[in-house]
């Protein structure tokens, strides 16, 4: 019996560890992983520089790891192992609440945030003096589920230096305009769909309330499977979301440019098979866009100073102003923005940032 | 290379493994070992690879000429040869800077320090080389005349850089000849497999756990706790699975690797946790330094003084800080304390209360060892008990004792032998699918934590 057992054990072990390391072999390697949405480590070359810096040991491990087989049922095992069967509440720092995906963030960095707000200070005093400026804090998904024990930024404290710290913008708080159910259940962003409350309000107070787009004028378009960046840290087998987005007879006439925008719509949804299936609003990643919406309420402009939460919530914008720019800090620095952009005297200005990109705004420069 | 990497767990070991299986006799096994470690070597430290072969030619050189001139002073003179090189490339690659900052700190100094990385695994495979030539002058071992089975010893990768310190006695026989039976190869595939779960699936995980402590801003007296209960048990689990995997990678191998780790945390005094823990570093500065210096067949204050050494060498071996001597040093004063009087109390009294005993001052010991030198000592051992006017209780500490209540709990009842009690209650025939069954889900586990990437650093690689 003995014996038998034995041969077991080494038959499994056999299997496992030359079954995996053959099929590592075989296996042809990936490009990409969309569910973590990032490039895959790609075969180390071998040079004796990087031989002997420890760097092809470090690369090989890397190149191993990302091109495991079965590398998604693995990471799946490691989510189950930790949330159900050690009982995690969250694993890597993701949490699952309710169906719902969300990232804990527990440091608040105060430095960060008052970098934020100098930033901001720093733009009005130098090109908008002139301009009407407000300024909206986007609550991340964690803001909503803060008093049920789960670690999470001090919102408090946050929107506590903003409000103190910004100089010549009017707060405008979003907060009661939202609630989870607005958000992606796997992602970090909010759904276009479901911001009507929240752009009526930064409209109002911008004065432009009466001329925004109704919501019986859209049109919704839903694209599937959405991949949400927390599914693929999470891990966990769960239901994808469906991504929707919203036109209109201004969103269809706007004409788009920029830089480094080479779409020629409002939605580019060629995008949505990319790495991030959000970039379909305003292409994603873009330092500047402008848009002109010739069929505009009004011949006003905005500007908005915006992270990707911005770039959903500005096409909502497209029947009340004739002008839109959207400038996000991230990807081109303030000493630079004047090569870019002129701004006009009298224009509306938008500061909307999430607390997740002012808890780390040292990255906007 | 680590062995809880992909790169050692599915490209070298098979390799490994399978260039083993198909070479030919004994000595040709060696060679195949001695170029797998020479290469498991090289993919963590390219250049100190010539340190090691460096220190297999010098021990093989002073081994055989302490063996020709037994009995002589040439002999001795050779031993003090070996162990002065053996120490001085420890001490250059390890305490130099040490050292420096100490005289800067002290002096006032500025003296530029070398920066020069520490070989990994140094600390370990030096003593097992003054082992070796020690042995060979006392007459315990024959000089090993075949330069590379003494390299193969010297140089053998499932020990190689974190222990157990096997000493060439150990394995003199099993080098010339081994027996590879399915039975140990079984059994081998076994101990990996529960230390790489050990490893990866506790000691990972509660290493998160710690990491999440220092990154967090929200202490408390609560999270210092549950801080060190966590790294209490991590340094337990990494540092003893580490081990059962070079057991049992030494038994898949035909080598029989002396044990490391036999439940220290079920101790009920601070000696017996020392019979316990890290086993081949106590044996090795008993036979090489508590002996030689007298051991306890002397005066009391030379017997205490020896003491006194041999923790103070400890502490220091673990690390060029002063928080590793002052490690060393508490456990010396326990163990003199326990020696000359506490020791009968503690045998007197309830189990419960000298398990708490040893259990509460190994946890504040871990502290000690993990802190940022003495002033990180002050502050992490000022956290246990308030110091600074932390809160008792944080929101932060709640949610993380709750998220990781079942791994503590886990990784609690695995450090002690009562699973293994309830398995050996088991019938064989059971066993028979459990055990190759929970080898395999163990490793299949453990690769799933793995590719994830998780945490996964190995703690003792750095002694």
């Amino acid at each position: 019996m003995k014996k038998a057992k034995y041969i077991l054990t080494v038959a499994v072990f056999v299997c496992l560890i030359f079954g995996l390391a053959v099929w590592q072999i075989l296996l042809p390697d990936k490009d990409k992983s969309y569910t973590e949405r990032r490039e895959l480590a790609q075969a180390p070359e071998i040079s004796a520089r990087a031989l002997f810096s420890r760097e092809f040991s470090d690369d090989l491990e890397s190149y191993l790891l990302d091109q495991f087989p079965l590398r998604e049922g693995f990471r799946q095992v490691n989510a189950v192992y930790r949330f159900y069967g050690m009982r995690q509440l969250d694993s890597n720092g993701i949490f699952l609440k309710d169906g719902m995906v969300f990232k804990t963030e527990t440091v608040t960095n105060e430095d960060q945030i008052s970098y934020g707000a100098a930033l901001y200070n720093a733009a009005i005093q130098a090109w908008l003096a002139d301009c009407n400026v407000y300024y909206t804090v986007v609550p991340d998904k964690t803001y909503f589920v803060r008093d049920q024990g789960y670690p999470h930024l001090d919102y408090d404290r946050l929107y506590a230096i903003m409000e103190n710290d910004v100089k010549g913008a009017e707060f405008v708080d979003i907060r009661d305009t939202l609630s989870l159910d607005k958000y992606y259940r796997t992602d970090t962003h909010w759904k276009q769909p479901e911001l009507f409350d929240t752009v009526q309000k930064l409209g109002d107070a911008m004065g432009v309330g009466q001329y925004l787009t109704p919501a019986s004028e859209y049109t919704a378009h839903t694209l599937s499977p959405f991949y949400g960046v927390y599914l693929g840290q999470a891990a966990v087998p769960m239901d994808t979301d469906d991504l929707t987005y919203l036109t209109s007879a201004y969103t269809d006439s706007a004409i788009v440019s920029g830089p480094m925008y080479t779409y020629d719509a409002v939605y580019p949804t060629e995008l949505f098979e990319g790495m991030d299936g959000y970039d379909v609003f305003l292409g994603g990643t873009q330092p500047i866009i402008e848009i002109e919406c010739p069929n505009a309420r009004t011949d006003r402009e905005l500007y908005i100073f915006r992270d990707s939460f911005g770039s959903s919530l500005a096409p909502l914008f497209t029947g009340a102003y004739a002008k839109i720019t959207v400038i996000d800090l991230r990807y081109v620095t303030t000493a630079y923005l004047p090569n870019y952009v002129t701004f006009t005297p009298g224009a509306d200005v938008l500061f909307v940032n999430s607390t997740l990109v002012l808890n780390t705004a040292m990255i906007m420069r | 290379m680590l062995f809880s990497g992909v790169t050692f767990l599915y490209a070298f070991l098979p390799v490994v493994l399978l260039l083993y299986a198909i070479a030919p006799g004994v000595k040709a096994k060696n060679y195949v070992l001695l170029l797998a470690s020479l290469v498991f070597y090289f993919f963590g430290e390219p250049v100190y690879v010539l340190l090691l072969v460096f220190s297999s030619i010098s021990d093989w050189l002073h081994s055989i000429y302490i063996e020709k001139h037994r009995g002589e002073k040439k002999a001795k003179i050779a031993l003090i040869s070996s162990i002065v090189i053996n120490l001085g490339m420890l001490g250059f690659f390890k305490y130099t800077d040490f050292l420096i900052g100490t005289v800067n700190a002290l002096l006032g100094t500025s003296i530029p320090k070398t920066g020069v990385p520490l070989p990994i695994g140094i600390s370990f495979f030096t003593f097992q080389t003054m082992s070796y030539t020690i042995d060979v002058y006392r007459g315990r071992a024959h000089a090993q005349k075949d330069l590379g089975t003494m390299a193969t010893f010297v140089c053998l990768f499932p020990q190689l850089i974190a222990g157990p310190i096997v000493r060439y006695v150990d394995v003199a026989a099993e080098l010339e000849d081994r027996r590879h039976t399915l039975e140990g190869v079984a059994q081998g595939i076994r101990r990996f497999a529960f230390g790489m779960g050990k490893k990866v699936l506790i000691a990972n995980v509660m290493g998160e756990l710690t990491q999440i402590f220092r990154d967090s801003g929200d202490k408390s007296v609560l999270f210092y706790w549950l801080y060190a209960v966590a790294y209490a048990l991590q340094i337990y689990f990494d540092f003893s699975g580490y081990s059962d995997m070079a057991i049992g990678l030494g038994a898949m191998f035909g080598f029989k690797f002396p044990e490391n780790f036999n439940y220290p945390y079920i101790s009920r005094s601070i000696t017996e946790f020392w019979r316990r823990w890290h086993m081949t570093l106590g044996g090795w500065f008993r036979d090489y330094v508590y002996i030689p210096l007298g051991g306890n067949r002397t005066t009391k204050l030379k017997w205490l003084r020896n003491i006194a050494i041999v923790w103070i060498l400890t502490g220091a071996w673990h690390g060029a800080e002063w928080n590793f001597v002052l490690w060393g040093v508490m456990f010396g004063v326990l163990l003199m304390v326990e020696k000359l009087w506490l020791g009968k109390v503690l045998e007197k009294l309830p189990a419960f209360i000298s398990h708490l005993y040893v259990l509460i001052l190994v946890v504040l010991s871990f502290v000690i060892f993990n802190a940022a030198g003495l002033k990180g000592v002050a502050a992490d051992l000022g956290g246990l008990f308030g110091a600074g006017g932390i809160p008792l209780i944080s929101a932060e500490a709640v949610y993380y004792l709750r998220s990781y209540a079942v791994a503590i709990l886990v990784a609690i009842i695995g450090a002690t032998p009562l699973p293994k009690l309830l398995y050996n209650k088991l019938a064989e025939a059971p066993k028979v699918v459990l055990e190759p069954l929970a080898a395999g889900v163990l490793l299949v586990l453990s690769t799933a934590l793995i590719i994830n990437g998780s945490f996964n650093p190995f703690l003792y690689f750095r002694f």
